[in-house]
């Protein structure tokens, strides 16, 4: 129930349901209470809870009808009720109107609800009372309603009767679900106690009532019955056993009777055990004396011998047993009840075995035995119990309380004995099968109804809502045509008007714009929507724009009329646009109208030039009609000819037009209305004093019909073109200056005409002139031919000439002359003069020269260059391409130039060449590169220039040198590996040679050793292989070390040098001493070098030095420094030992190279060759200076970082 | 398992016959009662140590070696493989190895001693140098046993 309006509406459905059915049902009860109230074994509800239920319909109905004192009245009669019923709980048992009493926790629910329904109606937070009062009421329901199947809930069980509890239980739990909302109900706004929904209800209800009633009545009626017949079946069956009963002792006492005397003990014995056996009914037999003691009793147990003494002792005894003689006939007893609870009597038979003697015979039936076997095979609810005279026979049933009795049956069994029947149905266990239908029927039908009464209620509610959105609907649509009809006009509006309308955020950006501004601004709606206004406003605009867009949308400006701004036309042109703008609160929107006013600013600028131009202008300006009257002339027009503008006006011009040309004048008028301007058309006019003008006319006939006419005052013109002629020296000095001048042939005379430049080209004196031909004489005889031919074509045909060419002048120059000439018609057509323009070109023409053998030189350096070279322009179009560029691309010139480079090699887009060229032409820097084309499989280096023509590119190829490079590596590696290889073999040969000289060293020292059988020559030679194998020995290991240097290389480092050689002399520190060697060091800088090596490099050299001295002379050895640079220094060992002859000094640093005997000097000779390996891997260089008896000094130059 | 302290066997791993020859006749002379059994390569060796007939026709029997003398350059598995072994194995772990070899090389050297080898002796060429090593053997295994008296239980 998301809605809250259904919500409410469910629960108001639900009271009322309620309501109605309280209603209905309690009349049902009271009905039933007052037409049948107390019937024996009738099953009638309490009429208490049938009022309270009455009362409590009428409360509901008046919250569900906002009935609020009737409500409340109702709700305290109840209260009050329920305290009534209360008090009558103290009344005596028996008073009539205990009737009305009812269970106490029905009165409490009761009263809950009445409470609830005063807290609804009266306290707006009533629904918590309501809460609490529902939880206690649902809890009190189930328990009652589980009550039914579980005993142990007995307690809480609302009805007194299981019918009653299984009506009252499930419709308080539905009552105590509406209690909570009782608020809701009555405060609610829907109006739901219409009589439609009343009406549903009620009939619903009352007949599902009525069903219920009458089922119940019907049920009710179907177990008294069975009940009924129940009493029957045991009333003629108990009856009939004690019949029997009675006949058996009768017919034992006269079978023994007949005996005459009793039979002997042995036998009645058997007989009575027989008895006893085949009837389970008997106890006990016995025969009495007529002294009333018992001579013979066989009894079932030994119980049944002290019951029958206890009988045997009861005053009453003798009474009934004399009677039982007296009537000759078997005799009941009362019914006996012993401890056990079972119930005997015994029937005594009187028999007079000699005649005279009243002995009896007394046997004890076991009476609870006989009903048992009676109603062993009854399985029904029902229940039955036997009394007599306050003594219960059998009880089939259990406490008196927990049964429902249904019928009680008054039995005759013996003449003066009496047994009632009881027949009951258990009260709290589960009622017979056919008492379930009536609660099942009665809530199913208020189940129906309630959904009947909901769906009708919801049905109306439907079609109220549906006419209501209708009716929103109806207005919805009206609303919605009459904004499209508002919005279709609008369109209209913005579809056909002239001017734009656009509506700006406060952003700038447009946000709607009309379609005119794709006529005005030549940009679609859609390319200006979404974008900035700042696209189209010109630039010097924006800062007024920006604020006056500012005033609008704070408010400080209403509106802005006439705002005018320059917008750019997507052409580029500036159109202006005068606005009327408004801000719109409610869209944030700023709504403008634009018009077009360039052309009426044109307009207006034209016509405020024009009438300036009229005014002011030095021209004379006038309007006249096609009726030859003036329409308007300037002042110019009035001060020229001295008329007054009055005279003028109205007046025909053709007063003041001379005669003769008054036929041109109406021919150009009429040749203006046929569409052809007039111009340049000369007429003479008279002036206010008759003087005559000489007017130039141009004139246009304008739409409205009306001749514009200018006309500019020639006669001052000819007045100045005279004075011009007079003034002509001046313009030869001119001529003379810019070496420019002009000529005249006649043909008539002859005669040439030269200007004064003229002559100074030809280095003549001015005024000099030759006639024509010796004036091509001057020409350089190869060009004289060519203007000979130039000039008589001209002469004969009228074509003219422009020439360059040399001549020699005067004065023997050479110049470069343009020559230019053009024929002069006479007034019959035929060629009358020659003239022309005469040029001194010669700078030029040496510029040109100059400019030509510079392109020429520029081109054979770039044809003679060995790299390739081309160009192109920006449109990747080549433009030059050099021979050794046609080689590498293996095109030609032809097939290149005015192609586009991508089209000729496609290859190269996307690749290095692409971007790179593509990077330079866009960035304006050059590149150079590297790059492999595969197309004409080439390595190319190249470097490109972008220019503003486009692009310059060298290139060459470096596929050799690539190749060269490629070979170079292989080589480094193959080196790199053949050198591991050596070095691998070095080491592997000298160990793997040094094991065969250790035998042959062990083997000669056993043959030695055993020397018995040796003589000593034998002994010597074996000591010579010995020393032979030694050498080699050392030799392997000399070669080892060597090999080391390489191997056992470590990185460089700046290392100690004193350090080191402090290391060294402690190592040599015995022989040093042995020696008795001075050694003196002086200051030494570190050096850069692997520690271990410098090591050894030191070692040798010193060891050397201490070895290699005269024999009884002290070795003395100086180490110092010398030549410190930043960068290197000399370490300078010296000795003053037996030296060496400098020409083997190279052969110092061979390996196994001695100076030396072997006698004296010990060592192999590999030392100092390792001392230059390790040297030459520092990079350091060592030179020996020695001379034989005068020591050594080596000088070792060493990196010092 | 050991025989007796004062008759130690002595554990030679060496494919050369040269070499087995000399040290033996060196023991011969220096150090009679050593038992000598000689191995050629290094599976022999862990053959025999892990309890396998030695194939060896030096040794007839295979009593565990109170000292292992040790080649590294030998066939189908070098010195240093087994001298990792060795030390590998916890049953071993113990066992005195010396390792005598001609291989001077400082790498070597380092390897077997971080390896956890005894000692490590360079095969000297000269028969005098020969005998005093095996003489300084014979010292390093009395002293070794007496200082391990435990090792039959480690055995």
């Amino acid at each position: 129930m998301v809605n809250s309006r259904n919500f409410t509406i469910f629960w108001l459905c639900a009271v009322l349901a309620l309501a109605i059915a309280f209603g209905s049902i309690g009349s049902g009860i009271l009905y039933d209470a007052l037409t049948a109230g107390g019937a024996p074994g009738r099953l009638s509800l309490k009429p208490g809870g049938g009022l309270l239920a009455i009362v409590l319909s009428i409360g509901f109905l008046a919250v569900v009808c906002r009935k609020r004192w009737l409500a409340t009245g109702l709700s305290i009669t109840v209260l009050v009720l329920a305290l009534a019923f209360a008090s009558l709980a103290t009344l005596p048992e028996a008073h009539a109107i205990r009737v009305l009493a009812i269970n106490p926790l029905l009165l409490l629910i009761t009263t809950l609800i009445a409470v609830s329904v005063l807290t609804a109606i009266w306290w707006h937070r009533g629904w918590r009372i309501g809460m609490a009062s529902a939880a206690v009421s649902l809890t009190i329901g189930l328990l009652s309603l589980l009550s039914q199947w579980y005993p142990a809930l007995a307690g809480f069980s609302l009805g007194s009767i299981a019918e009653s509890t299984v009506v009252i239980s499930p419709l308080v739990i539905l009552c105590s679900f509406t209690l909570p909302f009782l608020h809701q109900v009555f405060h609610r706004q829907a109006d739901v106690a219409y009589r439609g929904l009343l009406v549903v209800g009620a009939i619903g209800i009352v007949i599902t009532t009525l069903s219920w009633h009458f089922l119940r009545l019907q049920h009710s009626q179907q177990v008294l019955e069975r009940a009924q017949a129940l009493a029957d079946q045991l009333e003629a069956s108990g009856t009939s056993a004690h019949a029997v009963n009675l006949a058996l002792i009768r017919r034992l006492a006269e079978r023994w009777e007949l005996l005459e005397g009793l039979p002997p003990p042995a036998f009645l014995d058997l007989e009575i055990d027989s008895y006893l056996r085949d009837f389970p009914e008997l106890r006990l037999l016995t025969v009495l004396d007529p002294k009333q003691r018992p001579v013979m009793t066989e009894a079932r147990g030994l119980e049944y011998r002290f019951w029958l003494h206890e009988f045997l002792q009861q005053p009453e005894f003798p009474d009934w047993l004399e009677h039982a003689i007296e009537s000759r006939a078997p005799h009941l007893s009362r019914a006996q009840q012993p401890e056990n609870g079972r119930a005997y009597a015994a029937i005594a038979m009187p028999i007079t075995p000699l005649p005279g003697l009243s002995w009896a015979m007394i046997a004890v039936v076991d009476l609870t035995h006989v009903f048992e076997g009676l109603t062993q095979h009854l399985n029904d609810n029902l229940s039955v119990r036997v009394t007599t005279d306050g003594l219960t026979l059998y009880d089939q049933a259990g406490p008196e309380q927990s049964q429902i009795l249904l019928l009680s049956r008054t039995v005759n069994v013996h003449h003066d004995n009496e047994w009632t029947l009881h027949i009951s149905m258990p009260r709290g266990t589960l009622p017979p099968d056919e008492l379930y239908l009536p609660p099942l029927v009665l809530f199913s039908g208020l189940v129906l109804s309630f959904l009947l009464m909901l769906s009708h209620l919801f049905w109306r509610e439907s079609v109220r809502r549906s006419e209501s959105l209708q009716l929103l609907n109806n207005t919805l649509n009206y609303h919605l045509d009459q904004e499209r009809a508002l919005r279709s006009t609008n369109e209209r509006i913005l579809e056909f008007s002239k001017d734009i309308l656009c509506s700006i955020s406060r952003e700038g950006i447009f946000l709607q714009i009309s379609p005119a501004c794709e006529d005005i601004l030549g940009f679609t709606p859609e390319e200006l929507q979404g974008q900035h206004y700042d696209l189209i406003l010109a630039q010097e605009d924006r800062a007024a724009t920006e604020q006056e867009v500012r005033l609008l949308v704070s408010g400080d400006h209403d509106k802005a009329q006439g705002f005018r701004t320059r917008l750019r036309h997507r052409d580029g042109s500036i159109v202006t646009i005068s606005w009327t703008a408004e801000w719109s609160k409610a869209d944030n929107a700023l709504f403008c109208v634009g018009r077009d006013i360039s052309d009426e600013l044109m307009a207006e600028t034209l016509t405020r030039e024009r009438d300036q131009f009229f005014s002011l202008s030095p021209d004379m300006f006038c309007i006249v009609d096609l009726n030859s009257y003036f329409f308007e002339v300037n002042n110019t027009f009035v001060n020229t000819l001295g008329y007054s503008r009055e005279e003028l006006l109205g007046t025909s011009y053709l007063q003041l037009i001379h005669k003769e040309d008054h036929d041109a004048v109406v021919a150009a008028v009429s040749s203006l209305t046929e569409g052809y301007d007039v111009s340049d058309l000369h007429i003479r006019a008279q002036d206010n004093h008759g003087n005559e003008h000489w007017l130039n006319i141009n004139a246009i006939l304008s739409a409205d019909d009306l001749i514009y006419v200018v006309a500019r005052d020639t006669t001052e013109q000819r007045r100045i073109e005279q004075k011009l002629r007079e003034n002509e020296a001046l313009l030869k000095m001119a001529e003379r200056v810019a070496m420019i001048g002009g000529w005249v042939v006649d043909l008539e005379t002859g005669q040439s005409t030269w200007s004064d430049a003229v002559c100074a080209i030809h280095d003549v004196p001015p005024g000099q002139v030759p006639n024509v031909d010796d004036a091509l004489l001057y020409y350089l005889p190869e060009h004289r031919q060519r203007i000979a031919n130039a000039v008589q074509t001209c002469i004969d045909t009228g074509i003219p000439f422009d020439e360059q060419l040399q001549i020699k002048t005067a004065k023997g120059r050479l110049r470069w002359v343009r020559a230019i000439g053009h024929a002069v018609k006479g007034s019959d057509g035929s060629i009358v003069r020659l003239q022309g323009a005469f040029q001194d070109v010669t700078a030029s023409h040496q510029a040109m020269e100059q400019i030509r053998r510079f392109a020429e030189r520029q081109a054979t350096v770039f044809e003679s260059i060995t790299d390739a070279f081309f160009t192109v322009d920006r449109n990747w179009c080549f433009t030059y391409v050099n021979r050794r560029s046609e080689e590498l691309l293996h095109k030609s010139r032809d097939e290149l130039l005015g192609h586009r480079l991508w089209d000729m090699f496609p290859g190269a887009i996307g690749s290095e060449f692409d971007e790179n060229y593509r990077h330079a032409m866009a960035t304006g820097e050059s590149v150079s590169f590297e790059g492999y084309y595969e197309p004409l499989d080439n390595w190319l280096e190249i470097s490109a220039y972008p220019s503003e023509e486009g692009l310059a590119v060298y290139y060459r190829s470096i596929r050799e040198r690539k190749e060269a490079q490629w070979q170079l590596e292989a080589t480094m590696q193959e080196l790199e590996r053949s050198n591991r290889e050596l070095q691998d073999f070095a080491f592997v040969a000298s160990h793997d040679l040094q094991e065969p000289l250790r035998k042959i060293q062990a083997f000669s020292d056993r043959l030695i050793s055993r020397s018995d059988t040796l003589n000593d020559q034998d002994k010597d030679y074996l000591r010579r292989m010995q020393s032979a194998a030694g050498r080699m020995q050392n030799l392997i290991n000399d070669l080892l070390s060597y090999s080391r240097v390489t191997t056992r290389a470590e990185p460089m480092v700046s290392c100690d040098t004193r350090a080191i050689l402090d290391e060294v002399m402690q190592d040599m520190e015995t022989s040093i001493s042995q020696e008795q060697a001075r050694i003196d060091i002086g200051e030494l800088p570190a050096t850069w070098g692997d520690a271990t090596q410098l090591r050894q490099v030191l070692q040798n050299l010193l060891s050397n030095a201490v070895k290699f001295h005269a024999p009884g002379q002290a070795p003395e050895i100086t180490l110092t420094a010398e030549d410190l640079t930043e960068s290197h220094w000399t370490l300078v060992v010296s000795d003053k030992g037996i030296g060496f002859d400098e020409r083997y000094a190279e052969k110092l640093f061979h390996p196994f190279q001695r100076l030396h005997q072997k006698e004296g000097y010990t060592g192999t000779g590999i030392g100092m060759a390792i001392v230059k390996k390790i040297l030459d891997r520092h990079e350091a260089t060592v030179i020996a200076n020695s001379n034989p008896g005068e020591g050594t000094t080596f000088r070792i130059r060493f990196k010092r970082n | 398992m050991k025989t007796d302290t004062r008759n130690p066997v002595i554990l030679i791993a060496d494919d050369d016959p040269d070499d087995q020859l000399l040290i033996q006749e060196a023991f011969a002379e220096r150090c009679a009662n050593c038992q000598l059994c000689f191995v050629a390569n290094g599976v022999e060796l862990m053959g025999y140590l892990r309890g396998a007939a030695p194939e060896s026709e030096l040794s007839t029997d295979c009593p565990l070696p109170d000292l292992l003398l040790l080649d590294l350059n030998m066939p189908l598995k070098d010195g240093r493989q087994a001298l990792l072994e060795i030390r590998a194995d916890p049953a071993l772990r113990e066992l005195p190895t010396i390792v005598l070899t001609t291989s001077g090389n400082d790498e070597d050297k380092a390897f077997c001693l971080a390896q956890g080898a005894n000692d490590y002796i360079v095969k000297p060429s000269r028969y005098t140098e020969l005998l005093t090593i095996v003489t300084s053997l014979k010292i390093y295994c009395n002293t070794s046993a007496m200082q391990q008296p435990d090792s039959d239980n480690n055995a």
